[in-house]
């Protein structure tokens, strides 16, 4: 968990730097990939954890989103809790029928019914239920105000954003914590063996309908985010088609891995957003993108996520470079907000740094295991280095 | 208690009959022993005792308790576990996590982490104990499926084709294993193939073939049998 604490940190920083260097046109374009990374991170349980797949999570957004949108015209802060239980019935009721379906049959059931919501349901006018206004989209958009909380209200872009990081650095936390809990083994238990699951006194139903459930409540909070950001939203925003690029660029980042919330939200909108800023006849081409990234899944099967963890791996074990490289992005962020360099510079800057720290990290690892000190005179010979111990478990492993 | 009745019980794929009216009884302390050779229907006999596969036609009754309609997950909490012929562990989970699971699910979940520091005592798989269960061997891998099943505190276990894999020395502990099960209460259904396994380790045997019990009795009487001898158990 020590990682996915600084994983959570780095989310909310990165959301912090955002917001003091991008100005408020550029948060507006960058700031849902927080929001849509919440929606990406619902994928973890359901299909990292339980193996399940879901083609309507945008939908289940869409859900989220009218829920906030209707029932908290002031940012009324508990309505956020309502967007999670309404989005989670929704998931549960999807798992009832879907019981019986896997693999292509169940992507096919959950795309139904993503193209229920978003043909019928999301298109509804107006209606009444035991006496009750029900509204949905009303057949247009729905105003999305930022959350109040005792007063203070978050209503700017940039705020707006942080407030999403933050919500997707605790859900990150929560699903990180939730793979380690007695449900988390369960929902393991179910993909890899539902016969076994089952013969052990596991309900199938119950593990299934939690787990869309709960899948379908984080994808409900990442639509109710993603709206504030958009500050007014419409149905065609959370159609079946409009999710699908999401769940790809999931499935590339690895449906397993908990960072996959903040690595979708990044590739989906930071390559299309930097390319058309850097090179405005790119604009089609850059579409393209995702499809061309699933073009190339094939050579990283288990998703790209859990590969970056571990080529970045050196450099956060070693303090030196990390520290280097903090100090290094310290002063490149402060020549930033003192307007002597732009945001180019500083991007630039920190991915030739941080590039050339790798390295510098990974040839120090490298001559450590190659220096001559034998394994079993290190803490004798040398002092002992806070990250001999995984060193040594790796080595082991290697051999 | 743990008694298994299974009667009349008729499974048909298609045209094909791979269960053609099957009893069996099994008795808590007692270690009973199906065997036949493959596609004889043993595992498919054991996917209807279990609630994965509903039979045509017959009846199971566990403790009394007709369970024939009842899926797996019921059937459980009736004190029914088993292992699988085709290894079915949770393969990205440890070999502790595993028989977490199990106790997890079972009827004293409070209780559910000293229940699996025992059986990791009990079967020798303290130090494997942290592993993937996928990176674990055949023979080991059957004996941590078998732990699973115990984490449920069974009072029926069925047992597929668990020695396949294991050396000498480790069957020898696995029979062991076996007749202290039975010695503790309960009722325990082996499908195996080691011959002397099941011949030390029985007290009563069904012989099992094209779908059909054609012998039953303890191993001794079993052993004699000319039919089985010719056909299944090879000269003596």
């Amino acid at each position: 968990m020590r990682g996915t604490f600084v994983f959570a940190g780095a989310i909310v920083f990165f959301a912090v730097v955002l917001a003091t260097v991008l100005d408020e046109v550029d948060v507006i374009s960058y700031g849902p990939m927080f929001a849509l990374g919440m929606v990406a991170l619902s994928f973890v349980p359901l299909s990292g954890f339980a193996g399940q797949i879901s083609l309507c999570q945008l939908s289940m957004a869409g859900i989220g989103a009218v829920v906030w949108g209707q029932l908290a015209p002031d940012g009324q802060p508990w309505a956020l809790v309502a967007a999670f239980a309404v989005s989670a019935l929704a998931g549960a009721l999807i798992a009832v029928p879907a019981l019986r379906l896997s693999g292509v049959y169940l992507a096919l059931a959950t795309a139904a019914f993503a193209v229920v919501l978003d043909r019928w349901i999301f298109t509804l006018p107006s209606f009444e239920v035991f006496g009750v206004d029900v509204s949905v989209f009303n057949q247009g958009s729905v105003e999305m105000a930022g959350p109040d909380f005792f007063g203070f209200r978050l209503d700017e872009p940039a705020e707006l954003m942080v407030f999403a990081a933050v919500c997707l650095a605790l859900g990150s936390l929560g699903v990180a914590a939730l793979r380690l809990s007695r449900f988390g083994r369960r929902l393991i238990a179910l993909r890899d063996s539902e016969a076994a699951y089952a013969t052990l006194g596991g309900s199938l139903l119950v593990a299934r309908a939690l787990v869309f459930a709960l899948s379908a409540g984080i994808a409900g909070l990442g639509g109710v985010l993603y709206g504030m950001q958009l500050q007014s939203v419409t149905a065609e925003q959370f159609t079946f088609v409009a999710g699908l690029p999401v769940f790809l660029i999931a499935v590339i980042g690895g449906l397993g891995a908990v960072g996959n919330g903040l690595f979708t939200g990044t590739a989906y909108l930071g390559p299309v957003h930097l390319l058309n800023a850097v090179a405005p006849w790119s604009h089609n081409i850059v579409q393209l993108l995702p499809a061309l990234a699933g073009l190339g899944f094939a050579r990283h099967p288990e998703g790209i996520v859990p590969g970056m963890r571990h080529g970045w791996e050196p450099l956060a074990r070693d303090r030196a470079a990390l520290s280097a490289l903090l100090g290094g992005f310290a002063v490149l962020w402060s020549l930033r907000i003192g307007d002597v360099v732009g945001n180019a510079v500083l991007l630039l800057g920190t991915v030739v740094l941080a590039l050339a720290l790798r390295a510098w990290a990974r040839s120090r690892e490298a001559a450590d295991v190659g220096s001559g000190i034998p394994v079993e005179w290190w803490g004798v010979r040398r002092p002992w280095r806070a990250e001999d111990e995984e060193v040594l478990a790796r080595g082991i492993t290697r051999g | 208690m743990g008694s298994l009745e299974v009667s009349e019980v008729t499974v048909s794929f298609g045209g094909h009959r791979a269960l053609d009216g099957v009893g069996l009884t099994a008795e808590p302390g007692r270690v009973t022993g199906l065997i036949g050779p493959n596609g004889a229907g043993k595992s498919t006999l054991f996917d209807v005792v279990s609630g994965l596969r509903r039979p045509s036609s017959g009846r199971v009754v566990l403790d009394g308790r007709d369970v024939t309609r009842m899926g797996p997950t019921r059937r459980s909490r009736h004190g029914l576990a088993r292992t699988f012929q085709r290894l079915e562990l949770f393969g990205r989970l440890t070999v502790r996590d595993n028989l977490l699971v199990a106790a997890e699910l079972g009827p004293d979940r409070r209780l559910a982490g000293h229940a699996v520091t025992r059986i990791l005592e009990r079967l020798g798989l303290h130090e494997v104990a942290d592993t993937p269960a996928d990176e674990l061997s055949t023979g080991v891998a059957r004996l941590v499926e078998v732990g699973r099943a115990l984490a449920v505190r069974p009072k029926l276990l069925l047992l597929d084709e668990p020695a396949a894999g294991q050396d000498g020395e480790e069957t020898e502990r696995f029979a062991a294993l076996l007749r202290s099960l039975a010695d503790d209460g309960t009722a325990v259904v082996l499908v195996e193939h080691d011959m002397s396994l099941v011949m030390s380790v029985c007290d009563h045997l069904y012989v099992l073939d094209l779908g059909k019990i054609i012998a039953s009795g303890p191993p001794e009487e079993v052993r004699r049998d000319e039919t089985v001898l010719a056909a299944y158990l090879g000269e003596s």
